[in-house]
């Protein structure tokens, strides 16, 4: 068991809903519409249900032949004149990126969008050694200004208004705090840019795949920093998980088509740049990570979460995630498919993550790979309550619950006296904010006349009893 | 549903009749877990069970709503532990059923009903929530 303190979703995303009335009903309705383009881009397709299947048997099989794939990507990356370093932890792949920028002298670097290098906590980790470390990604810039991680992971700041980043950037960049024009921010955002493009020592990316049989790694942007990034300064430091191997590059043709529709209801990114070797008189190294990826490779019922290529598709679709904004679940990777990762590297500090959902089962069937998030969200659960890291109140709730549906007489005799027993109850003990959740904001139901077993008894039953 | 729809394979009601507009409410595990409809997020031809049997109920009309299989909220213990999500995603429910006229909410999940209602009437909210067999079988209401 970790000490770390646990992440409390919950009363997080009561925070995020009680704000005020504008921030969660726009991150709703943003993502809400985002799906729908994704459902017309999908319904456009008429194999968009075989290419679902293939992408999962590609990586299915990719996964189940992993060693042989990475030394493949390794060789022929190599041959194509990439350095390519292994790194067992976060640490490790700190200490690599590190060295290199050390070696080469570099102070500032600007890098594209990588939730590895999030996972990895990269930039405190620079930043301590005196490295500048500058996001060029729009949305990750603003967080970064913020001093906020990602809510989304790829739409990052999802969770602000155009108003909460004019009034960030009249602080950090002296704009006007009441000029929220979409246009305008983002003009002053690329000029802030551009300098530090031209006055960075390295360029760093993460990797949305990696080919084997090449060696080559593709990046997928619509704003087109990454490929600055790595084309401006001469030395280019990839960081990929060792989950993104495909092995052929007529295999990007199903992901490809899957990514983008996913992710955010487009046909593709703007921009999808494959990365074979270093350009002419650069410098390209490729530091493959594993940070608990093999022993999460290792684990029968949740091995399946390494299909994934976070197109946040599951994010979307989530009635939960919509309504809670991804900081509130106090980890790298938030909705369903953080809600299944997370606990992998701490299970503990994670252990509330599979309960702040319904269950209802729409992530499942949006993942372009067929992860069984829904699935596997039950089965954390499992894992929790098994481990003893449930609150008193949910082991209480879920044993009386148990208890109650699992046996009959019982059930039908609590029926029988609670629900005139509800009539005399006073309202400030049926609606007492602690006692009672439910009534917070609901009126309890008004127990019927009759319940269905006694009106079937009476009308239906050819025995009239049991 | 299943079972009137797939094994007796229903094809009349003569003996309901239901003059109202009615919002259909399939729960997430009929729709994701028993396959009763077809989920949004699946491409393919579209179906459902419950509508189809709902249709051929004399005067009932189904109105379309904005998110038809967005979940309401429920979730099982989720409803207490996760109150203030689970609420939100009611009353958002509540308020898409209203914006498209309907009278009715009607529902083959008990524990959709009890929520959705017990926020409907909380809010103040004009809206009546039944079972599916109710309608099915003529009451009772």
């Amino acid at each position: 068991m970790s000490n770390a303190k646990k992440a409390e979703p919950a009363a997080a995303a009561e925070l995020f809903i009680l704000h005020d009335q504008v921030h969660e009903p726009m991150h709703d309705r943003f993502l809400w519409a985002t799906m729908q383009r994704r459902d017309a881009q999908a319904a456009a397709i008429p194999e968009w249900e075989e290419l679902r299947e293939l992408a999962s048997k590609i990586k299915e099989h990719t996964l189940t032949h992993l060693d042989h794939y990475l030394e493949e990507f390794e060789a022929n990356a190599t041959k194509r004149g990439a350095h390519v370093h292994w790194a067992m932890d976060a640490a490790e792949h700190n200490a690599i990126v590190y060295s290199i920028l050390e070696s080469h002298g570099v102070k500032e670097l600007i890098k594209s969008k990588s939730m590895l290098q999030e996972e990895c906590q990269m930039t405190p980790f620079l930043e301590n050694r005196g490295i500048k470390v500058i996001e060029s990604d729009l949305g990750e810039r603003i967080q970064q200004l913020d001093d906020q991680p990602p809510s989304h992971i790829v739409f990052p700041s999802i969770h602000k208004t155009r108003q909460d980043v004019a009034q960030l950037f009249a602080r950090k960049i002296g704009t006007d705090p009441n000029d929220d024009d979409p246009h305008f921010l983002t003009e002053v955002m690329r000029n802030n840019a551009r300098p530090r493009f031209l006055a960075a020592g390295a360029g760093m990316t993460g990797g949305n795949f990696a080919v084997a049989e090449t060696g080559t790694f593709m990046v997928c942007t619509n704003e087109g920093n990454a490929d600055i990034g790595a084309s401006v300064p001469s030395l280019h430091i990839a960081s990929i998980g060792i989950e993104k191997l495909v092995p052929r590059v007529e295999d990007m043709g199903v992901f490809l088509r899957l990514l983008a529709r996913s992710a955010e209801g487009e046909p593709l990114t703007q921009y999808s740049s494959h990365f074979t070797g270093p350009r002419k008189g650069g410098e390209l190294h490729i530091v493959l990570v594993d940070n608990g990826r093999s022993r999460r490779l290792g684990m029968p019922d949740f091995w399946h979460s390494l299909k994934c290529i976070r197109c946040g598709a599951c994010m979307n679709t989530c009635p939960v995630y919509r309504r809670s904004g991804g900081l509130s679940y106090g980890a790298t990777y938030s909705g369903p498919i953080g809600v299944i990762l997370d606990p992998t590297f701490d299970e503990f500090k994670y252990s509330e993550l599979p309960f702040h959902s319904t269950l209802c089962g729409s992530c499942s069937d949006v993942c372009p790979v067929k992860i069984d998030i829904s699935d596997q969200i039950f089965k954390w659960r499992r894992v929790m309550a098994k481990k003893g890291y449930l609150p008193l109140v949910k082991r209480l709730a879920f044993a009386a619950a148990g208890h109650a549906f699992g046996h009959p007489e019982e059930f039908r005799l609590m029926e029988e006296v609670g629900a005139p027993a509800l009539d005399y109850a006073p309202d400030f003990l049926l609606y007492n904010h602690s006692l009672n959740p439910w009534g917070r904001d609901r009126q309890l139901p008004e127990p019927a006349k009759q319940t269905f077993r006694e009106w079937y008894l009476a009308n239906r039953s050819e025995h009239g009893n049991d | 549903m299943e079972f009137l729809h797939d094994i007796l394979q229903v094809d009349s009601f003569p003996w309901a009749e239901f003059r109202h507009s009615v919002a259909l409410h399939n729960s997430c595990s009929s729709i994701r877990g028993l396959g009763i409809a077809k989920p949004s997020e699946i491409m393919g031809e579209p179906f459902d069970k419950t509508a189809s049997l709902l249709s051929k109920v004399k005067g009932l009309v189904i109105v379309p709503v904005d998110r038809p299989d967005d979940c309401c909220g429920f979730g099982g213990t989720f409803c207490v532990t996760d109150e203030a999500v689970s609420a939100r995603m009611g009353l958002d429910k509540v308020h898409d059923h209203l914006r498209h006229g309907a009278e009715y909410v009607v529902s083959p999940d008990m524990s959709c009903l009890m929520h959705q209602q017990g926020i409907a009437r909380r809010a103040d909210l004009d809206l009546k929530y039944i079972h599916v067999a109710q309608v099915l079988n003529g009451g009772p209401f």
